[in-house]
């Protein structure tokens, strides 16, 4: 209902470019396409959020989008190796921007158990991560409210980390 | 009977001793003739099946044994279907000559023997310098003891996958075309990366690549105390942790001859059982998105959430439940659990009727899936286990050949497969679960009363703390309770296959070396065999099929 008292507000008082500004936002964060990158029980609970219990597709996300090109919201799970991570950063490169990231799982964020030599430990210098969701791996409800935060940012016209300069290419 | 078919094998192999240990045999070989003398075992003593090949680095090991003069060891597990019987072959070795290889007796042989090239750098004949697990930039030997990290931050670079320049040609003049798929891909899982070479729509010849997500377990393991390693073996498996949990306490009780008690017993048996559905159901699930049906993938997350429900109840944990402790279960059933159990058992019994309707005799399921044959000859060539086995007809399942825990006591029946294609697969599986049901309900029904842990000082320790697998290396040594050193291999039957870890204590707290025979290494390497010739659209359908699980694929 809320939305609704938005709209005629600016249908009323802000300039047209403004209300497609405000449309675009709205529907960029009621459309976001996911692609999975890794494996694990991480996983395993993303692909749960599609079963009839959690209906992610109630949050828009329509199923996983296997090319780079149609997806704007990248999940990592599992822990990201050095052989991976040239693959992780090729998907990365071509998806369309505004992109957002999501580390799914302890694993994903800081290596998890894994500490050795199989680990690329300093991946999110190279892939800003808009969110980081803890647990290993983490409950539906909490991937959930990860994808809400994402949400959230893009209708208060937050910039992705990906936008900001300072990270190292 | 397996005493007898040792007696004769110890007779034939005469100057060469057979030891008799817990599983079957042990030889101890240290000519060079390795696979003359494996060529021998499979015609003559029916040791059909190569389980395994693994390494072992002695260096700087405390309780050497008098004949060590050399610094590896590589050991095969061979298995004899027939009369049960397991047999280990150890092989000394000094690592600088190349070993002989026995990839044209068991063909399953050949990615073993390059992974223990990419692990300790030791050779065998006529072998690539490809890597298996590690990236190809890779510096070092990773298990080796005296391993140390010295490429750092690099990263895999670009290389040729078919190297030969011919490929190159073929494709130049427009004959054929070459098609990449994974490893992002949903049915390769995030974990391998499949290369095909096409003729039109015709597979010509294909690769696979793993190790994407490989995590050195490993290694890892021989950092960690006996019990933080169970936390590590559940890492195994996405879809059933407590499974591979299962094998790897399994294989540590055995290790300190410890004997658990009745109920937690039961318990581990209702809890792998319902593993296994989901395990099979995720499988049918994803042979269904494969063949584009989709509808049934859904109606699989539906049933696999009921159970996610039951463990969530009995364990706080919906996937991870890391209730396994060395010597029984950390937890008890919450009161009201086996009510619920049966409640859900009824939705999945009720719902599996509907997939049979929808998949079973539909025309057009079996028509998709009536593809990638494997034969038993072919199945037992490669070492393929668990219903992938049975599915191509070969009466062979661990839960009745050696049974552990009730599973002699239950009423279960085995299904078989004809044909060994995709179909039968299923078939096996949806069939499988069916008889998962019904083991559930009959334990739950004679459900022994008592503690779910043993009295031992291991778990006295571990039961009084409450965060009870955590415990540091010094209380082991301070409470005397480090295990005896030997070596053991045990494994049980997982949703996947035989899943076996092979153990090898010095006597400390850590383990000095853990192999896990995952049943997906083994697997994969038959599909390369058999897509050739098939269309691309099979290649999934056949590899979703296999149930190829990326975390006990890379370890």
């Amino acid at each position: 209902m809320r939305n609704d008292f938005i709209l005629d507000e600016y249908c009323l008082t802000t300039k047209a470019s403004n209300f497609m500004e405000w449309v675009k936002r709205w529907a960029q964060s009621r459309s976001l396409w996911p692609i999975l990158v890794g494996s694990g029980s991480s996983a395993n609970e993303f692909y749960s959020l599609f079963g009839s219990r959690y209906d992610i597709e109630r949050l828009g996300i329509d199923g996983i989008k296997y090319s780079p090109a149609q997806a704007d919201l990248l999940v990592i799970a599992g822990p990201v190796t050095k052989k991976i991570f040239p693959i992780l950063k090729n998907v990365y490169d071509q998806m369309t921007e505004p992109k957002w990231v999501i580390a799914l799982g302890s694993e994903a964020i800081g290596g998890g158990l894994f500490q050795n030599h199989t680990l690329m430990d300093n991946w999110n210098e190279f892939i800003p991560v808009d969110v980081n969701i803890p647990g290993s791996p983490p409950s539906p409800e909490s991937i959930i409210q990860g994808i809400l935060f994402i949400r959230e940012r893009i209708e208060k016209n937050a910039k992705p980390k990906s936008d900001i300069k300072e990270v190292r290419y | 009977m397996s005493l007898s078919l040792l007696n004769k094998l110890g007779k034939y192999l005469s100057p060469i001793i057979v030891e008799e240990i817990e599983e079957g045999g042990e030889i101890y070989f240290d000519k060079n003739e390795i696979s003359l003398l494996l060529s021998h075992l499979k015609s003559e003593f029916e040791f059909l099946v190569l389980l395994d090949i693994c390494a072992e680095d002695l260096l700087g090991k405390k309780n050497a044994e008098e004949r060590q003069s050399h610094r590896y060891e590589i050991v095969y597990h061979l298995l004899n279907l027939e009369e049960h019987t397991r047999l280990r072959v150890r092989l000394p070795t000094d690592g600088v000559e190349p070993i002989l290889s026995v990839r044209e007796v068991f063909l399953n042989g050949d990615w073993y023997e390059q992974e223990i090239w990419d692990m300790y750098g030791i050779k065998f004949s006529d072998q690539s310098d490809l890597r298996v697990l590690n990236h190809q930039s890779f510096i070092g030997f990773p298990l080796r003891k005296d391993f140390i990290n010295e490429s750092n931050g690099s990263t895999q670079e670009p290389y040729d996958f078919f190297d030969e320049q011919e490929s190159v040609q073929v494709v130049e003049r427009g004959l054929r075309s070459i098609v990449n798929i994974g490893p992002v891909h949903p049915i390769t899982r995030g974990s391998v990366r499949s290369i095909f070479e096409l003729d039109g729509e015709k597979i010509v010849r294909n690769k696979f690549e793993i190790g994407y997500t490989h995590k050195a377990i490993e290694k890892i393991f021989e950092e960690k105390t006996w019990t933080t390693g169970i936390l590590l073996a559940e890492q195994l498996s996405d879809q059933s942790p407590f499974l591979s949990s299962l094998a790897y306490v399994n294989a540590v009780e055995k290790l300190y001859d410890l004997e658990i008690p009745d109920r937690a017993m039961a318990l581990r048996m209702v809890f792998s059982e319902l593993s296994r559905i989901v395990d099979h159901l995720n499988c049918i699930g994803e042979l269904s998105l494969s063949s584009g049906n989709e509808t049934i993938l859904f109606k699989c997350l539906d049933l696999r959430e009921r159970i996610y429900e039951l463990f969530e109840k009995a364990t706080g944990s919906r996937t991870k439940a890391n209730i396994n402790i060395i010597g029984g279960l950390s937890l008890d059933l919450p009161i009201g659990w086996i009510a619920d159990c049966i409640i859900h058992i009824d939705y999945i019994e009720d719902n599996l009727l509907m997939l049979d309707k929808l998949l079973t005799r539909s025309k057009v399921w079996m028509a998709r899936t009536n593809v990638c044959k494997i034969t038993s000859h072919m199945a037992l060539e490669y070492g393929l286990s668990g219903p992938s086995l049975r599915a191509s007809g070969i009466n062979y399942d661990l839960r009745k050949a050696s049974p552990y825990y009730f599973y002699n006591d239950v009423d279960f029946e085995i299904p078989l497969g004809v044909n060994g294609h995709c179909y039968d697969r299923y078939l096996v599986r949806i069939e499988e679960i069916r008889q998962s049901l019904k083991i559930i309900v009959q334990v739950l029904d004679n459900l022994p009363f008592g503690d779910c842990v043993a009295t031992h000082p291991l778990t006295e320790l571990f039961h009084a703390k409450s965060p009870q697998q955590f415990s540091t290396a010094e209380d082991f040594v301070k409470n005397k309770i480090t295990p005896p050193s030997k070596r053991i291999y045990s494994s049980i039957e997982a949703a996947n296959g035989e899943l076996g870890f092979y153990l090898i204590s010095d006597g400390s707290s850590k383990p000095w070396r853990v192999k896990v025979r995952a049943p997906s290494f083994t697997h994969i390497q038959v599909l390369a065999q058999v897509l050739p010739g098939l269309i691309l659209d099979d290649a999934l359908v056949g590899f979703s099929s296999l149930n190829i699980t990326p975390g006990e694929l890379d370890r």
